[in-house]
């Protein structure tokens, strides 16, 4: 039997109001630092336990001691001053880092967190970084001056992180770059600080793109040596697919296949169709299966609701097509450095898929 | 042309009105933080979350709204701006907050904003657009109220308020064109855009500002596109015939307008053009192009990063800007590379006092310049050659 359409999340859940609330105490003194982390792994451990229940073959610890994810990054390595509020959309602000100095990592970050997330589960849980390209990007620079030297440090202090979190027993690492479709001349420096970051790692290694020009980042990101790129797709319409039947997607994908930003929960079918317009492109041992990106933004009954969805709708596409679920012994796969296929970079169109 | 009011007396008159400043004036491009200063309380954010919650109407909503153009007003007066903007604190984004006014379009999925960490409610055209009544019209009003309240409490004259809004081109660039296609969105764009453009002069702003940020977009071979450009701007300033009082810059920010020519730009009737001289440096040469009877606001802060600006580099821009094609200082200004609302407010703060002053000095004549900034600043080739004769409030300061 074939196993595919593993299910999985980008990474983020929403904060329950009583984290929220504990967040917004601790920012003011009035709630002590092992208080606050009492209440984020309790919501953690929620997330885990639903995300169990509901199936779901890939966890995520969901963030839950997290603010924004480049900051959260920033606040923890050297090098880095955390700057006021600004908007990223609507009513949605965060705080900007600034590099004041070399950046440089001088503990692990995520590490504890993750074990605590892997303690609760026998199921897999995803090791969660930002790239260093998007932590760089979404900074204030008054040091370096040059972006390239900028991401390339961070890329060395992610590097750090990723060894850490594989040495620890992450099977999965995921290094989110959703800055890296924003800048298409950059994309070859997107690629190169991941290289760093995925040199010798010996877990999967995943990043996650969302919000950017795909059809112009089209295959040149496929040059990202990652195992997995995990694409927003629901946004779009799933209008990459088509690029796909004419340059071959030469690694795994992140299927993303749920609005994050909208508050209306899919319908089953619609998740199904957009599974089976995937199919048509790709083998079903290939397609990793979630949301278009974090759920944060959603209410928790919203988020929960569309995994549900997701999970619903994998299980019926599975159930009809016989694909089964049995999660392989994954590691670092052929596709991590396949980049874009040779036959079309001669600007050859008729080329047969290569995946991995 | 359409008209030629930026021509001869009656645009200098006009336009030496309308400002306060008679030399270098200091403005934003249009966008400034809704964020509050460090330690200080978030109203608007509060308030937008009992909006959704149904705890405020959108008359209490807009009442905090209007409580913080009153606030940046004063901010930008009292940082030496001369042509002042509302923040565009009311736009979810520059181009919902047109088509959400105009007949023919939907919002559908976010998107980034050229290479920002800022994203936007792609609009669909659902049929070709069309503008029924004024979208902008009321909120420069009262933008235009709130800075004369806030000079006449400083005591000074009021300032002229600047009305901005995207321009076909690029809200056509930005949107899906759906079954409309592009060409006819964009040319379809331009004559509902021009009625708005006319609303605001006939409500009496004194500047309206076009942002042409997809004239960035165009490439060395677009030659279709340059086209495109070109019509749409000339049905959008068509829509001015006969109106004599009134100034139209065209702003180009997030990059180089440089293949999109100085042709197309400078074959159009705007009096001013704002660039972006710090993503787009090679605006420069386009510049150089510029009829002198056109205004320049050279766009020399970084708005897209924190660090210090150089004031001598921001005064040279100004005063490199009058001195081609002999324009002069009473047709130069100083502004940020973009909108200013890519950083936090005391950041934002901080570049606008510097421009003002920057303005203020780049105004001053030589002489008296010498005695403000660093000597060789003014004079580098005397000081090249050794020769600087230091103001004798300088002396014995800079080495």
């Amino acid at each position: 039997m074939t196993n595919g359409l593993w299910t999985t999340s980008v990474g983020s859940f929403p904060k329950p109001p009583e984290l929220l609330a504990a967040r917004t105490e601790h920012a003011a003194g009035r709630l002590s630092d092992d208080d606050l982390s009492a209440l984020e792994r309790r919501a953690t451990e929620d997330w885990i336990r639903f995300q169990e229940s509901i199936g779901v073959d890939i966890l995520v610890d969901g963030e839950m001691y997290r603010g924004d994810m480049a900051t959260y990054f920033a606040e923890e390595l050297e090098g880095f001053a955390i700057g006021g509020i600004v908007r990223a959309y609507g009513n949605r602000y965060y705080r900007k880092p600034i590099a004041v100095a070399s950046v440089r990592r001088t503990h692990p970050i995520t590490v504890e967190m993750w074990r605590y997330a892997q303690s609760l589960t026998d199921k897999p849980v995803k090791g969660m970084l930002t790239g260093p390209y998007t932590i760089a990007d979404w900074s204030f620079d008054e040091h370096y001056g040059s972006r390239r030297e900028f991401v390339l440090d961070l890329a060395h202090a992610i590097h750090d992180e990723a060894m850490d979190l594989a040495a620890a027993g992450a099977r999965f690492v995921q290094i989110d770059e959703p800055a890296a479709s924003t800048r298409m001349e950059e994309l070859p420096l997107v690629a190169e600080a991941m290289g760093i970051v995925t040199d010798g790692l010996p877990a999967y290694a995943i990043t996650h793109i969302c919000y950017g020009d795909f059809m112009r980042a089209y295959p040149t990101m496929l040059d990202i040596p990652v195992d997995q790129i995990d694409l927003e797709l629901t946004n779009s319409d799933f209008e990459l697919l088509g690029r796909f039947r004419e340059i071959p997607f030469t690694k795994h994908v992140g299927l993303g296949v749920s609005d994050v930003h909208s508050h209306r929960v899919e319908a089953v079918d619609e998740v199904v169709r957009g599974i089976k317009l995937a199919l048509e492109v790709l083998p079903p041992e290939s397609i990793f299966v979630d949301p278009d990106c974090g759920l944060k933004t959603r209410t928790v009954d919203e988020a929960q609701a569309k995994m549900r969805v997701i999970s619903d709708a994998v299980a019926k596409v599975r159930d009809e097509l016989g694909i089964g679920s049995a999660l392989p012994d994954v590691g670092p796969t052929p596709g991590r450095n396949a980049g874009v296929p040779v036959a079309v970079a001669s600007n050859a169109t008729e080329t047969e898929p290569a995946l991995p | 042309m359409p008209h030629s009011s930026h021509q001869g007396q009656a645009h200098e008159i006009r336009f030496h009105r309308t400002i306060r400043i008679t030399l270098m004036f200091a403005t934003l491009v249009g966008a400034y933080p809704r964020t509050p200063l460090a330690g200080q309380p978030f109203p608007l954010r509060a308030a937008y979350g009992r909006l959704e919650r149904g705890e405020i109407d959108g008359a209490g909503f807009r009442e905090v709204q209007d409580e913080l153009v009153r606030e940046l007003m004063g901010e930008q007066i009292d940082a030496g701006m001369g042509i002042l903007t509302d923040g565009q604190v009311r736009w979810e984004d520059a181009q919902t907050a047109l088509t959400r006014g105009l007949e023919g379009f939907e919002a559908t999925g976010l998107l980034r904003y050229f290479d920002t960490n800022t994203y936007y409610r792609q609009p669909r055209a659902t049929g070709e657009p069309r503008w029924t009544q004024p979208i902008l019209v009321d909120d420069w009003r009262f933008a235009d109220g709130a800075a004369r309240q806030a000079a006449t409490e400083r005591g000074l004259q009021p300032l002229a308020v600047k009305a901005c809004l995207i321009g076909p081109y690029t809200l056509a660039r930005l949107s899906d064109a759906g079954d409309l296609g592009r060409e006819s969105l964009t040319l379809a764009l331009a004559e509902a855009l021009g009625q708005e453009v006319r609303a605001l002069v006939e409500a009496g702003a004194p500047v309206v500002q076009v942002d042409e940020n997809a004239l960035s977009l165009i490439g060395a071979d677009d030659e279709a596109e340059r086209k495109l450009a070109s019509e749409a701007l000339s049905r959008l300033t068509s829509a001015l015939d006969g109106l004599t009082e009134h100034h139209l810059c065209l702003a180009v920010t997030m990059g180089s307008a440089e293949h999109a020519g100085h042709a197309l730009l400078f074959d159009q009737p705007f009096h001013s053009y704002l660039f972006d001289l710090i993503k787009g440096p090679d605006n420069w040469r386009l510049i150089s192009y510029a009829p002198a009877d056109r205004g320049i606001v050279c766009g020399v802060a970084d708005a897209r990063n924190t660090a210090r600006d150089d004031e001598p580099v921001m005064i040279w821009a100004g005063r490199y800007a009058a001195s081609l094609n002999g324009r002069g200082r009473d047709r130069v200004g100083l502004a940020p590379s973009t909108g200013l609302e890519y950083l936090p407010r005391d950041r934002a703060r901080a570049k606008i006092q510097a421009l003002g002053e920057a303005a203020r000095k780049a105004g001053l004549g030589k002489e008296a310049l010498g005695t403000e900034i660093d000597p060789r600043a003014v004079d580098a080739r005397s000081a090249a050659l050794g020769r600087v004769e230091r103001p004798a409030s300088r002396a014995g300061g800079a080495s």
